[in-house]
């Protein structure tokens, strides 16, 4: 509990004193960017690290949170409604989904996620009417009665305490006899459910609560920029997440949120590189995987433990 | 009306040609390894492109076909050397971003050492299309399943007939085994990157006169061609070919009959639904784990 | 005359399990009365396990019926058997290597824990208490099964020995009042295996009913109270240990069974 506290602190104090060293706008805009990326991998992380259920389809979710809010408040529905309708709307999916789909192991998860947000993205595409189409389209701001959030300074606190609450959230779940049972499944499903853990209802519970924090942070994402496309609902925005995930490094709530903060910055910065950016990208990520299997967090731990000893 | 049919099995068939050769690619490197390359369909992108440039270059088609498939079988083997051999006890996730770090590399690579345009290719043998059942076909369609059928028969041939091919049998049986009867392993993994390497240059050179080719051709291809590979069943090569066989079929009509925008849903909703009732695929085996 | 439906701990009646082609349970029956160690013996591939998967809700049954302290619990899924007071150990061990071994210990008691999402995310407060007594009921179990000197291991860092204690702690921290145990001695020197005797007899003497699958006889004979032999899935004998002791059925399989073991010692 006390590492926990630590970790909590920790971020909150980043995140409170990053704005002395965010020269401009830009600077801002990535931070956020990073935040949101971070809350979604926060979500993933317990999915995938903690309970060790690959899911290659979470930009879906992340896409239909952010197309429920653009398409609710564009007939009107206040933004804070519009959020808690499409955070309802993919949490329901998600159970109806995930019970069959959690069934499935390994690859075959894989694939059954995978296929499930390419089928939600192709929907977005194609369905032009209510979406825009590949166009995409605008989302009002983040607003109520008349007050709304404007300018990446408030954004920038806005997403900063979202993320420390989804990090908050996300320990003492993984502290709780819940957390336990979630990394019992990862560890051997016949015996966790032999030792009374009911496996399905777990993976269910955990697939529902990250695809949520998906779709809230697909909704945070839309009204911030203001506008949604079908890329953020897609394949290789799935792929970048579970990226950020397993480079920060599985099972570490902490290592989620270094993976997207330095996955986010990190093409920012290759930018510069222009036509190399791609390159560079793929074979630091091939690079820093074959190095550092386990993620970048569980390594430079252990390297400390053994430095200190 | 039956002509229409003829016409979308037609298409199908070509297609589900392509789809069964990239997923053979993966189960050649899944049996060998147990990981899914999530870079295959780069291989498939290599094919078409080099070819493309190596014939605007002046070179012959068989020629430059031969230079290119030897270009992505080379690659498939540095793939095997560089990422996956230094990565062997790394986690099925991290071997998974792994293939996929090797996907954007050779995408970016791709667009570095060519372009981001469209390229066509132009058709081994004309672009008259011949009218079979009242249906018409492209000349490039009949190669592309006349060599995918080849291609077929030649593996089967390896399989079982050198002994080469059952020392990979033996490794994807039981790789301890295959070791401990003097196989080098680590050899016939190289094997199985070179020729499923080669594999899908082949399947990328048969298409791209039909679909055009460019730099990020590979990641569509390669996802129907593990959904392929999910459908007919991990690790079965018959099952591979049948669940491209499958889902070419399955787009072909689907985009024709019931909506041409959802054409790349079809094969996703099938490889679902199948996954529903059957949870290995068509033609997966039983679980094995013992307690 | 078999007991009543109450008197029994376990009933297994005429049950099947069928894989393919292959009948690995052979419509086998068994009574298992309260606060016994009933032994299970057999050649290899004669089905214990497979039985034992069936009673545990791993497996279904082909036919037949599994009743537990009373209650018919045919097809029930593990989980919902755990909840009626079974728990086992498993030969093949099933340790949850990502967590350390008092958290494996810990996974045992899942059903005495408050496991609500809600209290899980927003009552850490109220729950330290708890985790605290939990931890420390863990670590006592540990103790008791002679794993004093792992508790503040990894479970990934033990020895082999030491695991097949550990998932005995893990069984135990459910307090079962049917425990099975999967070949618990298998791999172990003759003073572990001993020790693990003398464990089973306390487990017993605190009133948990054990079924025992396991091929060191000498362990076999001196904790039970009855035997059920086993063989390609059908029930071969059944009686009280000295009774089995001196059936030649029995000697029979098991010499068939030692010209085996033999023969894999000279390939090996
Ligand atoms: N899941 C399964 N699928 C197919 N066959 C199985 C399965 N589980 C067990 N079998 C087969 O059933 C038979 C009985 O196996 P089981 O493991 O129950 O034997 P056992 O008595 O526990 O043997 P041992 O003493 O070696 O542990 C064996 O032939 C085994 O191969
Ligand atoms: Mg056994």
């Amino acid at each position: 509990m006390r590492r926990d506290t630590a970790v909590l602190l920790l971020l909150a104090v980043g995140i409170a004193v990053l704005p002395f060293a965010l020269p401009n706008r830009y600077f801002y805009d990535v931070a956020i960017l990073a935040g949101i990326n971070a809350i979604v991998c926060v979500g993933l992380n317990l999915l995938i690290g903690y309970t060790g259920q690959i899911s290659l389809g979470h930009a879906g979710f992340f896409g239909l949170g952010a197309y429920a809010s653009a398409i609710l408040t564009g007939y009107g529905c206040p933004a804070p409604a519009a959020m808690a309708a499409g955070a309802v709307i993919v949490g329901a999916l998600a159970a109806l989904v995930g019970r069959p789909i959690l069934r499935l192991k390994g690859h075959y998860l894989a694939m059954a996620t995978l296929g499930m947000g390419i089928i939600i993205s192709i929907v977005i595409t194609t369905e032009d009417r209510v979406t825009g189409g590949p166009d995409g389209m605008a989302v009002a701001p983040f607003g109520l009665l008349g007050w709304s959030v404007q300018g990446e300074e408030a954004w920038y606190w806005v997403i900063g305490a979202s993320l420390v609450a989804t990090v908050a959230l996300a320990l003492n779940l993984i502290a709780s006899p819940v957390g336990r049972a979630l990394r019992a499944i990862h560890g051997s499903e016949t015996a966790a459910e032999v030792m009374g853990v009911d496996v399905a209802r777990y993976k269910r519970m955990v697939f529902v609560l990250s695809a949520v924090l998906a779709a809230l942070a697909g909704s945070l994402a839309a009204h911030y920029s203001g506008f949604v496309s079908p890329a953020k609902a897609g394949f290789m925005h799935s792929i970048e997440l579970v990226t950020m995930v397993v480079f920060g490094g599985m099972a570490s709530t902490l290592g989620a949120v270094v993976g997207a903060v330095l996955l986010t910055v990190l093409p920012q910065l290759l930018t510069v590189l222009k036509d190399y950016e791609l390159l560079m990208f793929g074979a630091l990520l091939m690079g820093t995987m074959i190095l550092m299997p386990r993620g970048l967090l569980p390594t430079l731990e252990t390297l400390w433990r053994r430095a200190r000893i | 009306m039956l002509s229409q049919a003829v016409q979308f099995l037609f298409s199908g068939l070509t297609l589900g040609a392509i789809y069964a050769l990239v997923a053979l690619g993966f189960t050649l490197i899944f049996n060998a390894s147990h990981v899914i390359n999530f870079a295959q369909g780069e291989f498939v992108m290599i094919g078409g492109m080099t070819t493309v440039f190596l014939v605007g270059f002046g070179l012959p088609m068989p020629m430059a076909i031969a230079l290119a498939v030897a270009a992505a079988t080379g690659i498939g083997m540095a793939l095997e050397k560089l990422a996956v051999e230094p990565a062997r006890q790394a986690s099925i996730t991290t071997l998974i971003i792994i293939t996929i770090g090797a996907s954007i590399f050779l995408r970016g690579l791709a667009q570095l050492v060519w372009d981001k345009k469209l390229h066509a290719l132009p058709p081994f043998t004309g672009d008259a299309p011949i009218g079979i059942l009242g249906a018409t076909i492209l000349p490039q369609s009949l190669w592309a399943m006349g060599v995918g059928v080849l291609l077929l028969l030649a593996l089967r041939w390896f399989f079982a007939r050198t002994l080469l091919g059952q020392a990979m049998l033996a490794t994807a049986n039981n790789r301890m085994a295959a070791q401990l009867v003097g196989i080098n392993v680590r050899r016939i993994l190289l094997l199985s990157f070179a020729l499923s390497a080669a594999l899908g240059a082949a399947a990328g050179i048969l298409i791209a006169p039909i679909t055009l080719t460019a730099y990020d051709v590979g990641t569509n291809i390669g996802l129907k061609g593990f959904a392929a590979v999910m459908l007919g069943g991990l690790g079965s090569s018959a099952g591979a070919v049948l669940g491209g066989l499958l889902l070419g079929i399955a787009e072909a009509f689907g985009a024709g009959y019931v909506s041409s925008a959802y054409k790349d849903a079809f094969a996703f909703v099938i490889i679902m639904l199948v996954l529903l009732w059957m949870p290995r695929g068509l033609l997966g085996g039983a679980a094995a784990e013992r307690v | 005359m078999a007991p009543g439906p109450d008197l029994t701990a376990l009933s297994v009646r005429g049950v099947s399990r069928r894989f393919g082609g292959l009948v690995a349970v052979d419509n086998a029956s068994l009574d298992v009365a309260p606060g016994v160690v009933q032994a299970i013996i057999g050649p290899n591939g004669a089905g214990k396990t497979t039985l034992f998967n069936l009673i545990s809700g791993l497996y279904r049954p082909t036919q037949g019926e599994v009743r537990l302290l009373g209650e018919d619990v045919t097809g029930l899924p593990p989980s919902a058997l755990a909840r009626r007071g079974l728990s086992r150990t498993f030969q093949n061990l099933q340790i949850f290597f990502n967590m350390t071994a008092v958290e494996n210990v810990m996974v045992g008691a899942h059903l005495r824990s408050d496991a609500r999402l809600w209290s899980a995310i927003f009552r850490p407060g109220a729950r330290a208490r708890q985790e605290r007594e939990a931890i420390r009921d863990a670590r006592r179990l540990m103790e008791e099964v002679g794993l004093g000197a792992y508790l503040d291991a990894d479970a990934a860092a033990m020895p082999y020995g030491a695991l097949k204690r550990l998932e005995i702690a893990r069984a135990l921290a459910s307090r079962p009042k049917l425990l099975l145990l999967d070949e618990p001695a298998a791999g172990l020197t003759p003073p572990e295996a001993r020790s693990i005797g003398t464990l089973m007899r306390r487990i017993a003497a605190d009133g948990v009913t054990i079924v025992l699958v396991e091929h060191n006889m000498r362990l076999v004979m001196g904790v039970s109270d009855r035997i059920v032999v086993l063989d390609r899935g059908r029930v071969l004998a059944d009686g009280r240990a000295d009774e089995i002791r001196a059936n030649s059925d029995v000697a029979r399989v098991y010499l068939g069974k030692r010209m085996r073991t033999a023969r894999a010692v000279v390939h090996a």
